[in-house]
């Protein structure tokens, strides 16, 4: 008896965060996946949510769209963000943390007021837009904010504090015993990092690419502000199907979000299988 | 011309003047030896000359050629540092390799030269393993025969050894000696451990505090120590003031610098034993402590403590307190500096 | 070596005028009268005067606050719970609480939102209230930053240690629990939580999706006024921004406290 509600006690510490779990991610996932195979009148088993995303030109269109803007941005980002961190490892005192603090404050910029930010700066009566009118500089002047080439650089935009402050530790790995040795054998620094540095970093690095790539695929706000219906990306049409102001249909919303978890699944498997790869040698 | 040539070399890390003035010659082939306590500036010499730190003064040669200002990748300089070198991601054979793909030799030749140089530290047999399947020794082989296999003009070991095992690096300090010897390479080796300098070298430049404070012989720094310094650092010989020395032995000397005396040329024994050429007293046993084949004791003699040194044999252990003779040759009480000049 | 210091520095001044030009152009917008040309005419603070009276906005960012800190509280004493037992009494399922505090960061915000509302919409119970919903999806979507926190400090001071041996002096478990270990791992909780809080504070996906029309946040209510007068939005942008700023601030103390406690 004692036994028993000692065991009834440490069940109970468990109770608030199985409660969270279970009820609002177990369920709700379980209850998706269902949906998804669901008509929406409710009745019967279906593979017609699926057929029709892999049919119609407006659902392709959409996951086209949200791989090469999630895809791009990140690669771009994350070139971005392996020079500006190897830049800054390097760096100590003042100087450094000023530059952390900027990430820091940045990496918080983010949703509606950045889209606002940029749409201050290039939209259509944009600051730069209308300088760049002035003073006759075409290729500004015509920057065209609201399509899928005019929003890549707000992507681009927040993959940078991120991505930066996630590599900065991976480069601590980099030791520099290695730097010095390769350089005594006569190895320039472009082969030092080809060849060691970032085989080592590898794990990091992909680690990195996994989260620049989950939060820009999770992207709603500036497309929802920049763009909204008339180019379509995949966060943007999962919402409509719930909470859209015409026909609102679960079922395809569903499918549709077991193809966004698709790709990042898909995504995961990937870096994860190159991971293994550099990772050979480095663990014991 | 001797074969390395530091001319006056000075090195400051901000306001840490490093290296005061540093001149040193090494020879073709010889094993030399800079020893120092932690801080004396004997790494930063050494990375001088390989070129990882800049000198702000004074200039190197290497071969006949001022090298001052060459880069490090140009130099032929092989180095092994304290741990941790290799390279993570490749095998033991690529580590080896990395070098001499950038040689741009031919891979057949590569494979020699590769298997040639594991075959000397004994390790061809791990040559497709990765360095953390390796032990800290192992490493330490594999890292000199990267640094060996380029063929370099001078090898440069930092504290190879600081960090293995006391067993361990008694055995590489014999077999690093041995492969120098065989390939006959001008070899400068960094230690803060003076029985590893005095095993391994031909020649022992004692630093401290940036300067040298002597150079010379295994043998002859530890017989004939020129510094307060050298002579604490080495032999743990005791040091004191004439005056103090005056103390222990009981008479007026008269002497002008400060004395060193061996710990182990004093003799222990439970009588006066009237011998020539000797100062004797009596003292009283503070402390023995064995070390290895020898024990140590500590003895109060007129308020003065030093330490003398037998064999360990147990026929003549003396108790802690009881009063004892000690006997000191006159020509073992040395002479010493306070500072190198 | 010399050129790539150089290379260095410039690479990180252009990526620092990127980072910084959206600020330093919004927050001069904000003060200027007009900017059509080059430079921007006159010095005003006429918006921010209209911002900072605009009770919508003020109660915005109220709503924002609170419904960005009970989650935050929520979740952390929820995993601090769970984690005591785990690391006490059933060592074994640390795995499987791992496993599914650590779902949500693949699963994102967006799909947990939707599938939540999905299933629980018309329930007609205290689930269906879109408040109540919000809150719990703020709950998991923090989850794995706040497990990985505590799990990471908890593991650092060594917790089964400290608890036996405040055991061997008769304490019970869960007192010391309370009294020396999370005051010890608090200066890092305090650090993942003000980050989850910076992070549900610039929510916008999931508040659309649950809850824009009912509990309007700031970032709600400034995409409601998208199209109203851009000065005006200039100055609640920046607003918003300085109190991410503090938020930071704050982070970056209790790091700098933590550190100091190390070093005494």
């Amino acid at each position: 008896m004692k036994n028993f509600k000692k065991a009834g006690g440490r069940i109970a510490f468990f109770l608030p965060l199985a409660f969270i779990i279970l009820f609002f991610e177990c369920v709700p996932l379980v209850s998706m996946i269902v949906k998804s195979f669901l008509e929406d009148s409710g009745s019967g088993f279906t593979l017609n949510n699926f057929i029709q995303i892999f049919q119609k030109p407006a659902y392709l269109v959409a996951i086209k769209n949200t791989l090469w803007i999630t895809i791009l941005s990140t690669v771009v980002g994350l070139i971005i963000d392996f020079f500006l961190a190897m830049a800054l490892s390097r760096d100590t005192g003042k100087k450094k943390s000023l530059y952390l603090s900027l990430l820091n404050l940045t990496s918080n910029f983010s949703g509606v007021p950045l889209s606002i930010a940029f749409i201050t700066l290039l939209g259509t009566a944009g600051v730069f837009v209308l300088i760049s009118k002035q003073i006759g500089f075409t290729p500004l002047a015509s920057y065209n904010l609201y399509s899928l080439k005019g929003m890549f650089i707000i992507y681009v935009y927040f993959q940078i504090p991120m991505g930066t402050l996630l590599l900065l530790p991976t480069f601590d790995k980099v030791r520099k015993e290695w730097k010095e040795a390769a350089r005594l054998m006569n190895a320039r620094s472009v082969r030092f990092w080809l060849q060691i540095g970032i085989p080592v970093m590898m794990p990091g690095i992909l680690g990195t690419f996994n989260m620049l790539f989950a939060n820009a695929l999770a992207t709603y706000a500036t497309p929802y502000l920049l763009v909204n219906n008339s180019i379509s990306l995949l966060p943007v049409k999962i919402v409509d199907m719930f909470v859209g102001d015409v026909k609102q249909r679960p079922g395809l919303g569903s499918a549709l979000s077991i193809v966004m978890l698709l790709i990042v699944m898909i995504e995961i498997g990937l870096t994860n299988l190159c991971k293994r790869h550099f990772e050979r040698g480095t663990k014991r | 011309m001797a074969y390395i040539e530091f001319k006056n070399i000075n090195k400051s890390f901000g306001s840490n003047h490093v290296l005061k003035g540093i001149d040193l010659n090494v020879e073709k082939g010889e094993l030399l030896t800079l020893l120092g306590p932690s801080g004396c500036g004997k790494s930063t010499l050494l990375r001088c000359l390989a070129g990882l730190e800049e000198v702000q003064e004074g200039s190197i040669y290497l071969d006949g050629k001022d090298i001052t200002h060459t880069d490090a990748r140009l130099r032929q300089i092989g180095m092994v540092f304290q741990q941790y070198s290799l390279f993570p991601n490749m095998t033991v054979a690529q580590n080896l390799a990395f070098g001499l793909k950038i040689k741009k030799m031919a891979k057949e030749e590569m494979k020699k030269e590769v298997s040639a140089a594991l075959k000397m530290v004994g390790l061809e047999e791990k040559a497709n393993a990765y360095p953390g399947q390796l032990s800290g020794g192992q490493q330490q082989r594999v890292a000199l025969a990267r640094a060996i296999v380029t063929k370099p003009k001078v090898l440069l070991l930092d504290e190879p050894l600081s960090a293995i095992d006391a067993k361990l690096r008694k055995n590489l300090q014999i077999e690093i000696r041995k492969i120098q010897k065989e390939l006959n390479i001008t070899t400068i080796f960094v230690t803060h451990d003076q029985d590893e300098a005095m095993v391994m070298s031909d020649r022992i430049c004692l630093l401290n505090e940036g300067r040298i404070e002597q150079l010379g012989t295994p043998v002859s720094i530890y017989t004939e120590p020129k510094t307060k310094f050298a002579a604490g650092f080495i032999g743990h010989y005791n040091v004191m003031k004439p005056e103090e020395f005056d103390k222990l032995i009981g008479e007026k000397c008269n002497r002008t610098h400060a004395v060193a005396i061996r710990p182990e040329t004093i003799a222990i024994s439970k009588e006066k034993k009237n011998l020539e050429n000797c100062y004797e007293f009596k003292g009283k046993v503070v402390e023995s402590l064995p070390r290895g084949n020898v024990l140590r004791y500590t003895i109060d003699v007129n308020g003065i403590e030093i330490s003398a040194d037998t064999l360990f044999r147990s026929f003549s252990i003396f108790e802690d307190q009881s009063e004892v003779w000690l006997s000191l040759e006159k020509r073992n009480c040395l002479d010493v500096e306070e500072t190198a000049v | 070596m010399k050129e790539h210091k150089v290379l260095k520095t410039i690479w990180k001044v252009c990526v620092a005028v990127f980072l910084l030009m959206p600020l330093v152009v919004t927050l001069i917008y904000s003060f200027s009268e007009r900017w059509i040309n080059i430079i921007p005419e006159g010095f005003t603070l006429e918006y921010y005067v209209k911002t900072l009276t605009n009770t919508t906005f003020l109660m915005g960012i109220v709503r924002g606050m609170v419904t960005a800190l009970i989650p935050v509280l929520i979740t952390n004493i929820s995993v601090l719970l769970a984690l005591y037992v785990v690391i006490v009494y059933l060592q074994n399922m640390e795995k499987v609480v791992q496993l599914f505090c650590l779902i949500p960061s693949t699963i994102n915000g967006i799909i947990v939102a939707t599938s939540v509302l999905g299933t629980y919409a018309g329930s007609d119970t205290v689930f269906s209230n879109r408040i109540f919903m919000l809150v719990m999806i703020y709950c998991v979507f923090i989850m794995p930053v706040t497990y990985q926190g505590i799990r990471n400090s908890l593991y650092a001071v060594n917790t089964a240690g400290i608890l036996e041996a405040a055991e061997m002096l008769g304490y019970r478990k869960f007192h010391s629990y309370v009294t020396i270990v999370i005051p010890t791992i608090l200066p890092g909780l305090c650090n993942s939580a003000l980050m989850s809080f910076a992070g549900l504070f610039g929510d916008f996906a999931i508040i659309k999706i649950i809850a824009a029309s009912q509990w309007e946040t700031a970032q709600a209510y400034l995409y409601r006024n998208r199209s109203t007068d851009a000065q005006e939005l200039s100055a609640a942008v920046v607003i918003l921004l300085l109190i991410t700023l503090v938020i930071n601030y704050a982070v970056h103390k209790s790091q700098n406290d933590k550190k100091g406690v190390r070093a005494e």
